[in-house]
């Protein structure tokens, strides 16, 4: 019985058992095994719902097409596919760099694998996806120090002797991971919390450490610093920039800066001093701020020097397994740059492809191009100031299982399977490679990611595009990704394949942090918490400090009115001890959406979380 | 008389026992999660209380324990009449508006026939939950608390130098 499926909702991959009754899911089983992601079995509230995605009213079911009244028709899947291709082929004879391709991060790896070499055989490198603003930036960050023989898996949590959570919440984004914290607690590990939000996750914590948003960089070079004087022979391991930059943070300017006492920066390194087998987690927290990369770097950095393990947690199901599969405008698949393409070029039975670098995710949507093809993602929801750069589009193709927002920008929609409704690999953030079984036939007229891809590839006459199964995608990608199993190794087996990585000399490396501006701050919390089943769903309120409060004269309920450089919105408060001073804590609605500014900095990153705002007290008027 | 127990200084409040339970009792939960501070959860469920209110109030006879000790409704003789909703300290069973009967926690009978554990406390990610008699309960306490004394002894000897 083939029906072990992975769940797509985080980066932890938990496997599950589904039972059929008259050969349709009907319920899950847990899994009784030990070494698969979540140990046990175990379930967060999303993947104990996760048969209710199968029969959800929003589930898109037959192409459609919009019409010049603004109203959508049904077509087939013929006129659809013929239409994209003629769309398509103007515009790449034209110029094929006009054309974006944006992922999602729960589609499989071979889907990811597909889309990213139709773009490429299209001609261009215009090809990312929506984890370019969290994962794909620490990912970024170990290619460049070269980390990856420090990556392991999750299980080394439970044996080690200090685990640091940094800018990572488990309790809201992956709770499994917390069975795998209490094994590690059980046998006498000391766990660090870095959060700026008090949270529940407390409880399991020895030492909680909370800086002001976005400052976590200065809180890491303070620390570097005060490790180089308990241990000044880690400083030959360091560039001379990166000692200057580090002596610039005593302990003393670091308290300064995020509000960290020097005591705890202090402690904090003597943990990782006195630790001998450690573990680093850490999270979107610390990627989606302006300072997101220097931060990475000086997180592993960190790492490097003391020895600790790291795990670079991704949002969703498969952010790990869309850029090994090439979805970045800076590498090939398998992190290959484009000098190095010629294994590509034999592969895909072309003679040359665009070597340029593409632009990336917030590139695409700030420059505006001609057209856009969308997948699995419901990028105006998640990505601020998506909606402008798609209503400037002259074609934009929107392929997603579940309407959304941006059905309102798309000119053709396309209904997609499911993981389990198609079958297929994710790479989850261990990078373990997991084969999730077919268990239903999808909805509708609805078709597998990859199977669209390839006809359309066909069907716009590009070389090599006959595939029929996922396994003929797994197949090459196996020969083009090292590390990467054939379908033979994962196929039927609960705990997958953990790829290995290649191992190398370590270079740590630091980049100068910009400053920040802004006395107030906006945290966004909960970006990656849909599909939260109703019955554990909160209201959604903003959550503001005492001192704050009683210095704007608010009370529980009152509203206020917030301020950014990219508009103003109204927002209900509620007084809580969770967040730090200067800060407000709000929930990613789609009201919120419209005031977080699409600026990124120098290195690409994203500001989600701690975004300048002015707070004031909103009177409401009376008529 | 094996019962579920939750150890409040493990429970996070992820609401992963809420969705599980929601999942095996068509869409409704029976147990209730309440965020009483940032970092404090209190649960209301139904506790199989030893001398149940829920039973004693019931005019139809139609809550009744089983061989483990869940008190579990008679879903044919049950009235609707909610008597036990009013006498339960908890308030936990609810009205089933589509079959006008009460339902409450059965301790997941239908998962217990099969030999497996009740979902909320099989999914729990923290291990939170416990589905123990109350002698294991104990056993396990001081077990947990004789850890917890010798690695003080162990600590006090480390500075001290030994005791003798």
């Amino acid at each position: 019985m083939r029906t072990i499926i992975t769940c797509p909702h985080c980066s932890m991959g938990c496997r599950v058992r589904v039972r059929k009754v008259i050969s349709r899911p009907f319920n899950i089983d847990y899994l009784p095994f030990e070494d698969i992601p979540n140990p046990h079995g175990k379930l967060c509230a999303r993947g104990n719902s996760l048969i209710e995605l199968l029969s959800s009213k929003q589930r898109l079911k037959r192409p459609l097409k919009i019409t010049e009244s603004g109203k959508f028709v049904e077509i087939s899947w013929d006129r659809a596919l013929d239409e994209m291709t003629l769309r398509f082929s103007e515009f790449s004879k034209d110029d094929p760099t006009g054309i974006g391709f944006i992922s999602g991060e729960m589609i499989s790896n071979e889907s990811a694998y597909l889309f990213q070499k139709l773009a490429r055989l299209m001609g261009t490198n215009n090809v990312d996806s929506t984890a370019a603003i969290s994962h794909a930036i620490s990912i970024r960050a170990l290619n460049e120090i070269n980390a990856w023989g420090m990556w392991m898996p999750f299980s080394t949590i439970g044996e080690s002797d200090l685990v640091i959570l940094w800018g990572f919440n488990p309790v809201g984004t992956a709770p499994v991971l917390l069975s795998w914290l209490v094994k590690a607690k059980e046998n006498g590990a000391r766990i660090i919390v870095v959060d700026p939000r008090i949270t529940s996750i407390e409880k399991l914590a020895d030492l909680v450490v909370q800086p002001l948003p976005g400052t976590d960089v200065f809180l890491m070079l303070s620390i570097l610093n005060v490790i180089l004087t308990m241990d000044p022979d880690a400083s030959a391991r360091l560039p001379p920039g990166a000692l200057r930059l580090i002596s610039s943070y005593p302990p003393v300017r670091g308290e300064e800066i995020t509000g960290v006492s020097a005591d705890a920066i202090i402690s904090i390194a003597r943990e990782t001093e006195l630790s001998s087998s450690g573990v680093l987690l850490w999270g979107s927290g610390i990627t989606m701020t302006i300072n997101g990369y220097p931060a990475t770097l000086a997180l592993i950095t960190l790492a490097a020097l003391k020895g600790l393990s790291i795990i670079p947690m991704g949002r969703y199901g498969n952010s790990q397994g869309v850029l090994d599969m090439g979805v970045t405008p800076y590498y090939l698949p398998g992190y290959a740059h484009y000098t190095d393409a010629e294994p590509f070029l034999k592969a895909w039975l072309v003679e040359d492809i665009n070597r340029e670098e593409g632009m990336n995710l917030v590139e695409m949507l700030s420059r505006g191009l001609s057209a856009f093809y969308i997948l699995g993602t419901d990028i105006v929801s998640l990505i601020p100031g998506a909606e402008r750069a798609l209503e400037r589009a002259g074609f934009v193709v929107f392929q997603n299982a579940f309407q959304g927002k941006t059905m309102e920008f798309a000119d053709i929609v396309l209904p997609s399977a499911l993981l389990f409704e198609s079958g297929g690999t994710t790479t989850n953030s261990e990078g373990r490679v997991l084969w999730c079984d077919r268990i239903k036939r999808p909805p509708g007229e609805a078709k597998g990611d990859f199977e669209v891809i390839a006809q359309l590839g066909r069907r716009m006459k590009l070389p090599g595009f006959s595939y029929a199964f996922p396994e003929e995608v797994l197949r090459e990608i196996s020969i083009l990704v090292p590390g990467y199993p054939e379908p033979k190794d994962v196929k039927n087996r609960p705990d997958g394949f953990i790829v290995p990585r290649r191992k190398g000399l370590v270079v740590p490396k630091l980049e100068s942090p910009l400053s920040l501006d802004g006395r107030f701050r906006l945290l966004v919390t909960g970006q990656s918490m849909r599909f939260l089943p109703e019955v554990i769903k909160g209201e959604n309120t903003a959550k503001i400090n005492r001192e704050d409060a009683s210095v704007l004269g608010l009370k529980n309920g009152d509203s206020v009115i917030v301020k950014t450089d990219a508009g103003s919105a109204v927002l209900r408060v509620k007084i809580s001890s969770s967040p730090p001073r200067n800060t407000l804590i709000v929930h990613w609605s789609d009201e919120l959406r419209k005031i977080i500014p699409l600026r990124i900095s120098k290195w690409g990153c994203l500001d989600i979380k701690s975004v300048p705002c002015v707070v004031e007290r909103y009177e409401e008027d009376i008529h | 008389m094996r019962k579920i127990f939750i150890d409040f200084r493990k429970c996070v409040g992820c609401g992963s026992c809420v969705a599980a339970c929601a999942r095996e009792h068509n869409g409704k939960p029976n147990i209730t999660l309440i965020e009483a501070s940032e970092i404090m959860m209190m649960s209301l469920n139904c506790r199989h209380c030893e001398n149940s209110p829920c039973m004693l109030v019931c005019s139809a006879r139609a809550l009744y324990r089983d061989e483990d000790g869940a008190v579990r409704v008679r879903h044919q003789d049950c009235v609707g009449c909610m008597l036990c909703e009013i006498a339960c300290p908890f308030g936990m069973p609810r009205f089933d508006e589509r079959r006008k009967v009460m339902v409450k926690c059965d301790l997941c009978a239908h998962r217990r026939k099969e030999g497996k554990l009740p979902a909320c406390v099989s999914t729990c990610p923290t291990g939170a939950l416990v589905f123990a008699t109350e002698e294991e309960i104990t056993r396990i306490k001081v077990t947990q608390n004789i850890a917890k004394r010798e690695e003080l002894l162990k600590k006090v000897e480390k500075i001290m130098g030994g005791l003798r």
